[in-house]
């Protein structure tokens, strides 16, 4: 088993290369086929998971690490570690229930089953690879594989403006990537000066000095430091994404394929915060520290833009969308707080947004296949038709809304606690997000669920059947378990997002609380 | 019974409601096949025994409390400790929520009780029960936490059980706009909570309740810690039903009547003062908080008042009485009276969920019919109801020996006699208590007396209806003398003759007012206020029977339907946030971000030229050209690393 992430990370891609050769007679059965491919890689990563030891003295389990071009320093080097391992659980678990919860939705043409169902599967090389990758270089590949199978999926089987859409989305995170690359470059570059062999492992990175202008401002962005700092930014940024960097996102999600808008929102989205949680911040602490006011204040202004935008759409997936915005924005003050509580947030949170995200857009493809279109105004009165579909929506609404018990409340209060112990004024700002992200909710369920049918389609409505169910369940258990136990969800990450916020914040003494109570003045 | 299994009492309180709400929400259904045929005797009779299981553990809780600072703690788990972050959830009964468990689990059973044929006629009414019980764990939590952050899960519960509440006959699109209406103004005022719990955890590091007053004694003056209270309270005027939050609740009576009697009377909305009460350490550090807590519950009470007085739909009238009501609480809290403030809690919950029960009874008699107008002469149909309605009346308006005349003549003796009370406290408390004996009376002349209308005959109710009224009638007209004052009980020799402050006085501060401090004595003041109030009873018979805010126009428009407030919150706040929003969406988000695409990597001509070549369908072309690039970027990078 020592070769475990390998297969965890190829066998998807591999099985996508074979679904694609398929002959004819056979292409029926592709969906079947990638659906128990992701589940094998499931138990695989589940059973890797359970022999996770949390007080390991290598915080890098199932280390897999080979030379592979060693004039550039570059290794196929996988590893499970604290902060990858939440995401990879998501990644593995999400895939499989989102070829089961579009079932119904691809059904038809079975050519186009079998080049979604491959193409979905190397995405999910991808985002496995990417999460996995111990080596920066690994990383980028990894990150770019997802790049073309997104563009294909959305180009092809996307809405009625895939073409301007894909291209958009194409566009953006490309640049975000060549801008990373040319990062990576001086960054092993730097560090093949300074030891002498080149040597592109996080781990040798990490222990690189990197100039940085201390003085505050904008002097910082043209330091060594700061301008590295940019160019990783920009693809994290956008892949998050961060406002502004976010034009992409509403035609993307809203044009591609339930599937797609399911594995870009709940999956790819996290790339882009994972990237910022250990590359980003942990790389170039100075300059995280440096330009945090800016980030937190973006991030804020996010929430608020993002919710403030989903309450005046007409169309339900497009509101989506924009509460996707909203609700990264808060991943990412987490991240910026530079504290590891609000990091640890930041990373439970990835996990319940790729939850209830997914919920979302499921949703959305349970409604536009029963009903054939995602306008609000065609909709109304079907909770008494489809009461299990309104209370599956309901429960992910709730996770959304953040209500206590949910999943989605304890990442965003740790947040908002140490948001608030950088800066009480940005956290004020983003808490009301609370209240915004509540009235986009309610809207869309109210719009949907309750009041009077706008026609007599509803009474025609079927509930949802056996395999939607099973995915709303599933999505249920985890929204309602990590609401109520949290702790056994952030256990594993605890060491390496402290480890990793004493890097960034030395003066924040870990465990504080102890010290506390002195600090009252009477 | 040994200590092991008391430790274990708070649980098995707090998780019988849930095991009720788990049956009605999945095995019920399942077991019926299909939630609308779900039987409102097995449903009920679920739902009503488990809130009796855990009314008898309340009782034998209360029993077992031991000595003065007797609590009965259960320890549950670590619930997230992370970098400084560290939570544990713990329940805890003490005096004051052993006061609560009981009044949530004892009215809650009779409330549970009567809806089993209250809601006979509903199709699905499973999912109704297993609302309610749902709403009494999450009740249970709230005053069985020992810290902050739980109180805040069981705070956020309730909201939710109180919207899925509202909307429970959601085919009608104006209750689910109560319901949404609801649950967003709560949600404004659980934003103070989550920052005062932020402030408060950064500033103590702790949420619990016992650490949080060992590090805050009297003499701490700390500016961040009195904000921390203001946030609070503004938590607490969005679920109490404060000015100016308080517009939610006369829209919550589009819910089933026994809901309006849990929920929002008796138990979910007395949150507020439930929350003064446990953490008075907090705010007790901010007089001028105070002081204006005082006047905001003053404004609020008779301003329910008048509000109460220009509606037509009988539970309209009672939803601005509980307005009023909760005010009266807010006003003794502002003065420090938290003792007073909850005795007033629990008179009103029995007089309040009285009238309420008995007012579900009346429309259910007249077939729905919630229109006083249209209802006249129905004490001779509905006997029981009639004359329960009469005792909770008596209650409400103060009447002496029923039990709301103790409460608030203590309220209005605090008002005036408290190092924080005034004379502008005092009488807002004597003339909303006045406004009390005429909205009262105004709802009985119209309903109960009087000529009966055509077409509205009314029966009397099933005797499961009519059980819980006379037990609440029996509550709300003897439950006052816990509270008999001790000015009083001296004359008949008797000690400690305030039997609730007796028992609360360990965990609940209260204000002292010294003998000859207040202007006039208890007495004066009783008597003062027992006249204001038959003058308000008489007023309301005779001259003021017929009172109609309708006849002018200035009147209609700022009391009456879509009032003053109504009309403020919806021109000054939704109105330009839906502009703001939608100017956002037609200028910033399709003009800058989407033109950024065309900035970006390329020149915007090359993308539309891209976009022309893609969009005759030749993906391969492009994919083809924009990997060629990143080819021969790639190349020049490796190069540059490898040289």
């Amino acid at each position: 088993m020592s070769q475990i992430l390998s297969w965890i990370v190829l066998l998807p891609a591999l099985t996508g290369l074979l679904i694609l050769l398929l002959p004819k007679s056979l292409e029926a059965k592709s969906r079947q086929i990638a659906v128990i491919a992701t589940l094998i890689v499931a138990a695989l990563a589940l059973w890797a998971a359970q022999a996770f030891d949390v007080n390991a003295a290598d915080p890098l389990h199932f280390h897999i690490r080979t030379e592979w071009i060693p004039m550039l320093g570059i290794h196929y080097d996988l590893a499970l570690d604290g902060m990858n391992l939440p995401l990879v659980l998501l990644t593995v678990l999400l895939t499989p229930l989102a070829f089961i919860g579009t079932w119904n939705q691809t059904s038809g043409d079975s050519t186009m089953q079998k080049r979604m169902s491959a193409l979905v599967l190397i995405m999910e090389t991808g985002a496995l690879g990417t999460f996995l990758a111990q080596d920066l270089f690994l990383f980028y590949i990894f990150w770019e594989v997802i790049l073309l199978p997104a563009y294909l999926l959305i180009g092809m089987y996307g809405g009625a403006e895939r073409m301007k859409t894909t291209l958009q989305f194409f566009l953006y995170t490309f640049a975000g990537s060549i801008l990373m690359l040319v990062g990576i470059a001086w960054l092993v570059h730097m560090q093949s000066q300074t030891t002498g062999h080149p040597d592109a492992s996080f781990q040798a990175l990490m222990n690189l000095k990197i100039p940085f202008a201390s003085s505050q401002g904008p002097a910082g962005l043209f330091s060594t430091q700061g301008l590295l700092f940019a160019a990783f930014a920009a693809a994290f940024f956008i892949k998050a994404p961060l406002v502004p960097f976010h034009a992409w996102l509403p035609s993307t999600y809203r044009q591609a394929p339930t599937l797609v808008s399911i594995y870009l929102a709940a999956i790819l989205s996290k790339m882009g915060t994972y990237g910022i949680l250990k590359i980003l911040i942990p790389m170039f602490p100075e300059a995280a520290h440096s330009f945090q006011p800016v980030l937190m204040s973006l991030a804020a202004f996010g929430i608020v833009y993002g919710a403030l935008l989903a309450i005046v759409q007409t169309n339900f997936k497009t509101a989506v969308a924009y509460s996707s915005l909203s609700h990264v924005s808060y991943i990412l003050l987490g991240l910026f707080s530079l504290k590891a509580e609000g990091m640890g947030g930041a990373l439970l949170q990835m996990v319940n947004h790729g939850i209830a995200i997914a919920g979302l857009f499921m949703i959305s493809g349970f409604l536009e296949k029963r009903r054939g279109s995602l306008e609000l105004k065609d909709f109304g009165g079907w909770a008494p038709q489809t009461p299990v579909l309104a209370t599956g929506f309901m429960v992910i609404v709730l996770s959304t809304v953040a209500l206590p018990g949910s999943g989605g409340f304890v990442g965003e209060f740790a947040i908002l606690i140490a948001s608030f112990r950088v800066n009480g004024y940005i956290t004020a700002v983003a808490a009301t997000g609370m209240v915004l992200g509540a009235v986009y909710m309610l809207n869309l369920y109210q719009k949907t669920m309750f009041g009077r049918y706008v026609d007599d389609y509803v009474k025609k409505v079927a509930d949802l059947d056996f395999r939607e169910i099973f995915v709303l369940v599933v999505l249920g258990i985890f929204i309602v378990g990590i609401g109520i136990t949290p702790q056994p969800f952030v256990a594993p990450s605890r060491t390496a997002i402290e480890d990793s916020a004493k890097r960034v914040s030395p003066n924040d003494a870990l465990p504080e609380r102890q010290a506390v109570p002195g600090q009252v003045s009477r | 019974m040994n200590l092991a299994v008391l430790s274990d009492l708070p649980f098995w309180i707090l998780i019988v409601p849930l095991i009720g709400f788990f049956l009605n929400g999945v095995v019920i259904p399942l077991a019926s096949g299909g939630i609308t045929k779900t039987k409102p005797m097995i449903s009920g009779g679920i739902a009503t025994l488990a809130m009796a299981v855990s009314f008898v553990l309340a009782v034998i809780a209360f029993t077992r409390l031991g000595g003065e600072s007797g609590a009965l703690q259960y320890t549950g788990f670590k619930w997230i400790d992370f970098g400084n972050l560290s939570v544990t959830l713990n329940l805890r009964i003490d005096r004051l929520s052993s006061l609560m468990t009981l009044i949530i689990t004892g009215i809650g059973t009779l409330i549970h009780f009567y809806s089993i044929s209250y809601m006979s006629h509903e199709k699905g009414v499973a999912r109704f029960f297993a609302y309610l019980n749902l709403f009494c764990f999450a009740m249970l939590l709230l005053v069985l936490s020992d810290n902050l952050l739980f109180l805040f899960f069981g705070w956020e519960g309730v909201g939710l059980c109180s919207y899925l509440l509202i909307s429970y006959w959601y085919e009608e699109e104006s209750n689910a706009d109560a319901a949404r209406k609801a649950f967003l103004v709560n949600r404004i005022g659980d934003l103070g909570f989550v920052l005062g719990m932020c402030l408060l955890y950064v500033q103590l590091g702790t949420l619990s309740f016992t650490e949080m007053m060992a590090l805050i004694s009297p003499t701490t003056s700390v500016a961040l810690l009195s904000l921390a209270a203001v946030f609070m309270f503004f938590a607490a005027t969005g679920k109490s039903a404060q000015f100016p939050l308080y517009v939610w609740l006369p829209d919550a009576m589009a819910g089933p009547t026994p809901v309006s009697a849990l929920i929002h009377a008796a138990t979910m909305v007395t949150a507020g003062v439930y929350l003064f009460a446990r953490m008075y350490f907090l705010f007790e550090l901010s007089p001028e908080l105070m002081t204006v807590v005082a006047y905001t519950g003053a404004l609020t009470a008779l301003l329910g008042g008048i509000l109460a007085l220009a509606q037509t739909d009988i539970k309209k009238v009672l939803a601005y009485s509980t307005v009023s009501q909760l005010g009266f609480m807010f006003l003794a809290l502002g003065v420090g009276a938290y003792q007073t403030a909850v005795f007033h809690l629990m008179t009103h919950a029995f007089f309040k969920a009285l009238l309420f029960l008995g007012a579900g009874s009346v429309i259910h008699g007249c077939d729905g019919e919630q229109d006083m107008r249209r209802m006249g002469g129905l004490a001779k149909a509905m006997p029981v109801t009639y004359v329960t309605m009469l005792l909770g009346s008596a209650a409400i308006v103060g009447l002496p020996i029923f039990s709301g005349f103790f409460s608030k003549d203590e309220i209005l003796y605090m008002a005036l006699g408290a190092p924080r009370g005034s004379w502008i406290l005092f009488g807002a408390g004597l003339l909303a208590a006045f406004l009390t004996g005429v909205y009262t009376m105004r709802m009985l002349t119209q309903t109960f007396w009087g000529e009966a209308k055509a077409g509205i005959h009314g029966h009397e109710s099933s005797w499961i209806m009519t059980l819980p009224l006379i037990v609440l009638a029996l509550l709300a007209t003897f439950g006052g003398f816990l509270g008999f004052p001790h000015e009083m009980g001296h004359w008949f020799g008797i000690e400690h003759s305030h039997l609730l402050s007796a028992w609360l006085a360990p965990v609940v501060q209260q204000v002292e007012i010294v003998t000859g401090s207040s202007p006039m004595p208890e007495i004066v003041v009783s008597i003062l206020a027992v006249s204001i109030a038959i003058f308000g009873l008489v007023a309301g018979k005779t001259f003021l029977k017929n009172i109609s805010f309708e006849t002018s126009p200035v009147l209609k428009r700022l009391f009456v339907g879509q009032h003053f407030m109504d009309t403020f919150y919806s021109s000054c706040i939704v109105a330009p946030l839906y502009w703001i929003s939608r100017r956002l969406v037609q200028t910033f988000e399709s003009n800058v971000m989407n033109n950024i695409g065309g900035w970006i990597g390329v020149g915007s001509n090359w993308s539309g030229e891209r976009l022309r070549l893609t969009q005759s369908g030749d993906i391969q072309l492009s994919m083809l050209s924009l990997m060629a690039g990143l080819a021969f970027v790639v190349g020049i990078l490796i190069f540059w690393v490898a040289v």
